[in-house]
C-alpha cells in the first residue's frame, strides 16, 4: 500500500481537498480518500506537502506508439492505406510499447490513452484503450477493440485522390463508410441464418458496431462533415464519438440534440488545413455549455502527449472554460466517452489507482509531474 | 503619452515591482518605479514586458490553414537559393499573424524554411501591418542555411545534396565562388551577388543545425569563410555547449514544444534546454512557427522556468537576447528611449494564466483582448 499525504487532492468528482490522505491499495485500486491527514500502519509514505495530487490525465485520441517517435516513417504504423476500408487492422498489432512517447505520457501525467490508426482510410481499423505504464501491450491494454476508426474530411479524399481512386471526394467517403456498414448488415443476417458463411474479418467487426458493442470513432473537422456522420449513424443505428470536431461551435446545438460527443482538438498547433481555419481554444467550452460531452485530446503526435495538461490549460484561461471544467475535459470526460468512467478520470475510492503528484497546480507550465502511479505501482518518477 | 502601470515589469533585463512606463509618439519615455502612488494611469496590468521577438520563424511565408496555395517556405526547386528573399512571399494576411500579437508577440526574423542548403535572405517584421513592407523593420537580413537531413531528403534524389558531405560542400562551394566573384567581379550573377553583405561582414548567417556534429559543421563552416553566424533549432547544443561558449556562438534553440518525430529531434526535451541555458551560451528560445504557434512562444518558457531557469533568463530569451543578435538597437528593452512595443499580461506570462491583455507596436495598441 501506498499513502500519499498531504498537499492539495483534485478529485475532480468530489472537489478540492486540502490536506488530506490518499491511499493506494495493493490491489491497483484506491483503497481510501481521507479528507485530513490520516496515517495507515504498513503503507510506504509519500510526502505530498505544498503538491498537487491529481488523477491521471485520460488522452482520448492519440496514436502513441502506433506512430513512433524519432525513427521517421519507419516508425509509422497508423495508415494502411492500401485500401479504404479496413476495418480488420488493429491498432493492437502495431503498437510499440518501447516508444519513448510513453515516457513521455508518464511524465505529462497522462496514464491512459486512447490510440489507434489516422485518418487516410474511410474506415482505418480498431482502436484500442490502454494504460501509459508497463512494458507489455496485452497487459496495459484495457479496451481492444475501443472504437471504429473512421474519416471524413479532407484526408480519406486527399489520399486516394492521389491514387486516382474512389473516394476522391466527400460523396465517396460517405459511400464508402453507407457500403461497408450494409455489406455487414447484409453479413450478419447471412452469418444467422441456416447457411454458415465464410467468416470475414472486416465485417466481423462492422457488426460488432451495428451491434452496438463499439463506436464509430469518427475523424470531422467540417461541421457539414460532423452532420453527414452523424446522418450515416442514425440510418445504422450505431454508436458514435466525433473525433476533432474543429468547427463543431457553429453546430453545436444540433451535436447537442444529437447526443455525440466530441473529442476536441489538436488545439497547441498552427491550423494546418482549410477544414482546420476555424480551430480555437474556446470551443470545448463552448460544446460543453450547449450540452456536449466533451473532451480535449493532443491526437498525439501531432501534439506532443506530455502537453495535453497544457491544451487544458489554455482552454481553461483563455477559452472560458475555467479549471474545473477544463480539467474535466482530460479526465472526467473523456472516461465517460471511452465508457470507463467507473474505473478512471477521479480520485475516488475503488477506481484505478492512477495518480500523479505535481509539483504545483498541473495548468501551471512551469510545475512537474514528480511521481506517476499507474494501477497502484509507481510508473515513472521526476530524475528517476 | 500613454502611462502604463505595471505590477511587476521586465525591461529586458530585470524584473521590477510597481513601475510606471510612459510613451510618448512610438517611445517608451521613462519607466520608474515611484515609492508612492505615480499618479493617473491609462493602463494597469500585472505584467508588462517588452514585444516578444522571434528570432527564426516561417510565419507570413507559410499560411494558416492554406495548403499549397498559402506554402512560400522553400524554393526547393535547386538547393541553392541565397537570392531568395523572405519579404517577397510574405503574406500580411496570415491569420497567425494576428493571433501572435494576442501572445504578445510584435516582431520576428521572417526567414526561407530548412529544405534548401542555402534558402535565401530573410525579413525582420513587426506582425502587424497592411503590406509586406508596412511590417517591415529590415530586410533583406540573415541569411538562412540548413545542414542535417532536410535538405538531404528534400534534394537527395535529384541532385546534390544527398549526404551532410554534401550539405557542407554546396555551402562551401557557393561561398567560395562568391568570394571569388567579389574579387574578379565578371558577369552579373545574383547567387553570388546576393551572399556579398555577409562575406563582407553586414549581414549573419542563421544555420539551421540540429544534431550535434551538424553544429560543428556550422561552427566549421562559418570560421572557413569569417561569418558572422546563429545556430538554429539546435537541439544537441548542450553536448557542444563548452565549444560554443569558448567561441561564443550564439544559439536560437528551438521549439521547446514539438514531437520528436525523427532522429534529429530525438534530444529535444526541456531538460537539455536548461542545460544548455545553464552553460551561458548566448541563447534565444525560438517557436519555429508553424512548427509551433508563435501565439504561444510565452507558454514555452514555463516548461523551462519550471526547471530552475530564472524568469529573467526564459524572458531575456525572447526579447533582449534576439534584438541583439538582430541588430536591433532600442527593441527587447524597455528603457527611455526604446521603440514602444510591448504586451501587458494577466499573469506571469510563461504561464497559461497570463494571457495577453494588450499589445503595442511603436506606441500603437494593435491588440486588446475583449
Amino acid at each position: 500500500m501506498i499513502l500519499i499525504h498531504g498537499g492539495t487532492i483534485l478529485t475532480v468528482t468530489d472537489g478540492v481537498i486540502e490536506g488530506g490522505s490518499v491511499l493506494l491499495g495493493d490491489d491497483g485500486k484506491i483503497a481510501e480518500v481521507f479528507t485530513s491527514h490520516t496515517d495507515v500502519v504498513g503503507a510506504t509514505v509519500i510526502d505530498a506537502a505544498g503538491k498537487y495530487v491529481v488523477p491521471g490525465f485520460v488522452d482520448a485520441h492519440t496514436h502513441l506508439g502506433i506512430c513512433n517517435l524519432e525513427v521517421g516513417e519507419i516508425g509509422e504504423d497508423e495508415n494502411e492505406m492500401t485500401t479504404p476500408s479496413t476495418p480488420a487492422c488493429r491498432a493492437l498489432d502495431a503498437v510499440y510499447v518501447w516508444d519513448s512517447g510513453f515516457t513521455d505520457a508518464l511524465s505529462g501525467g497522462v496514464t491512459t490513452v486512447f490510440t489507434g490508426p489516422g485518418s487516410g482510410n474511410v474506415i482505418g481499423g480498431q482502436s484500442i484503450t490502454m494504460k501509459t505504464g508497463g512494458h507489455c501491450i496485452d497487459e496495459m491494454v484495457v479496451q481492444s477493440p475501443a472504437g471504429l476508426k473512421t474519416a471524413s474530411g479532407e484526408n480519406p479524399k486527399r489520399v486516394y485522390k492521389g491514387k486516382n481512386q474512389l473516394p476522391s471526394t466527400r460523396m465517396g467517403t460517405a459511400k464508402v463508410l453507407r457500403e461497408a456498414l450494409s455489406k455487414a448488415r447484409d453479413y450478419r443476417e447471412r452469418r444467422a441464418g441456416a447457411e454458415p458463411t465464410a467468416t470475414d474479418l472486416d465485417m466481423e467487426v462492422l457488426c460488432k458496431v451495428l451491434e452496438r458493442e463499439i463506436p464509430l470513432r469518427t475523424h470531422s473537422h467540417r461541421a457539414d462533415d460532423m452532420m453527414t456522420m452523424v446522418r450515416i449513424r442514425d440510418e445504422f443505428g450505431v454508436r458514435m464519438v466525433i473525433e476533432h470536431g474543429t468547427d463543431s461551435a457553429r453546430i453545436r446545438h444540433e451535436l447537442a440534440k444529437a447526443g455525440v460527443a466530441v473529442i476536441a482538438g489538436p488545439l497547441l498547433d498552427v491550423s494546418p488545413k482549410v477544414e482546420t481555419a476555424s480551430a480555437s481554444f474556446s470551443t470545448p467550452h463552448l460544446l460543453h455549455e450547449a450540452g456536449v460531452l466533451t473532451a480535449i485530446m493532443t491526437d498525439h503526435p501531432v501534439i506532443p502527449i506530455e502537453s495535453l495538461r497544457l491544451e487544458a490549460a489554455i482552454a481553461a484561461y483563455e477559452g472560458g472554460a475555467g479549471e474545473q471544467e477544463a480539467l474535466e475535459f482530460i479526465t472526467v470526460n473523456p472516461a465517460e466517452i471511452l465508457g470507463l468512467v467507473d474505473r478512471i478520470g477521479s480520485i475516488t475510492k475503488g477506481k484505478d489507482a492512477d495518480v500523479v503528484v505535481w509539483s504545483g497546480h498541473p495548468f501551471k507550465a512551469s510545475s512537474i509531474a514528480e511521481k506517476t502511479f499507474v494501477n497502484g505501482k509507481l510508473a515513472w518518477e521526476v530524475n528517476a | 503619452m500613454i502611462r502604463i502601470a505595471a505590477r511587476h515589469l521586465f525591461d529586458g533585463h530585470r524584473i521590477m515591482t510597481d513601475a510606471i512606463v510612459t510613451i510618448d509618439g512610438p517611445r517608451v519615455v521613462s519607466v520608474e518605479t515611484p515609492d508612492r502612488n505615480g499618479g493617473f494611469c491609462d493602463y494597469s496590468a500585472a505584467w508588462v514586458t517588452p514585444g516578444l521577438i522571434d528570432l527564426d520563424s516561417g510565419i507570413g511565408l507559410k499560411e494558416e490553414s492554406l495548403g499549397f496555395e498559402g506554402n512560400d517556405l522553400n524554393e526547393a526547386t535547386e538547393a541553392v537559393t541565397p537570392e531568395m528573399q523572405a519579404l517577397d512571399g510574405l503574406s500580411p494576411y496570415d491569420t497567425s499573424l494576428g493571433k501572435s500579437l494576442m501572445g504578445g508577440v510584435t516582431a520576428a526574423l521572417v526567414m526561407p524554411g530548412g529544405s534548401n542548403v542555402v534558402g535565401g535572405r530573410g525579413a525582420v517584421v513587426h506582425m502587424a501591418g497592411a503590406t509586406a513592407d508596412g511590417m517591415c523593420i529590415k530586410a533583406p537580413f540573415g541569411t538562412k542555411f540548413s545542414l542535417g537531413s532536410v535538405p538531404k531528403q528534400t534534394h537527395g534524389q535529384k541532385r546534390t545534396p544527398m549526404t551532410r558531405m554534401g550539405n557542407a560542400f554546396l555551402i562551401r562551394d557557393v561561398l567560395t565562388k562568391a568570394r571569388d566573384h567579389r574579387e574578379k567581379k565578371k558577369e552579373y550573377n545574383m547567387k553570388y551577388e546576393a551572399l556579398l553583405p555577409l562575406l563582407a561582414g553586414e549581414d549573419v548567417a542563421f544555420i539551421q543545425a540540429l544534431r550535434a556534429d551538424d553544429i560543428m559543421t556550422a561552427v566549421r563552416l562559418a570560421e572557413e569563410f569569417g561569418l558572422r553566424y546563429v545556430v538554429t533549432g539546435a537541439f544537441d547544443a548542450d553536448l557542444v555547449a563548452d565549444q560554443l561558449k569558448a567561441k561564443d556562438v550564439a544559439v536560437a534553440f528551438g521549439p521547446v514544444i514539438m514531437s520528436r518525430s525523427t532522429d534529429e529531434i530525438r534530444r529535444l526535451h526541456p531538460e537539455n534546454a536548461v542545460a544548455l541555458l545553464d552553460t551561458g551560451v548566448r541563447t534565444a528560445i525560438i517557436s519555429g512557427h508553424p512548427s509551433y504557434p508563435a501565439k504561444y512562444l510565452r507558454v514555452s518558457l514555463g516548461l523551462l522556468v519550471g526547471r530552475r531557469v530564472s524568469p529573467e533568463q526564459a524572458l531575456g530569451s525572447v526579447t533582449s537576447v534576439p534584438a541583439r543578435l538582430l541588430g536591433l538597437d532600442g527593441y527587447g528593452e524597455l528603457q527611455p528611449g526604446s521603440v514602444a512595443d510591448l504586451a501587458m499580461f494577466r499573469a506571469e506570462p510563461w504561464e497559461p494564466e497570463g494571457i495577453t491583455e494588450r499589445t503595442f507596436i511603436s506606441g500603437s495598441e494593435v491588440y486588446a483582448r475583449s
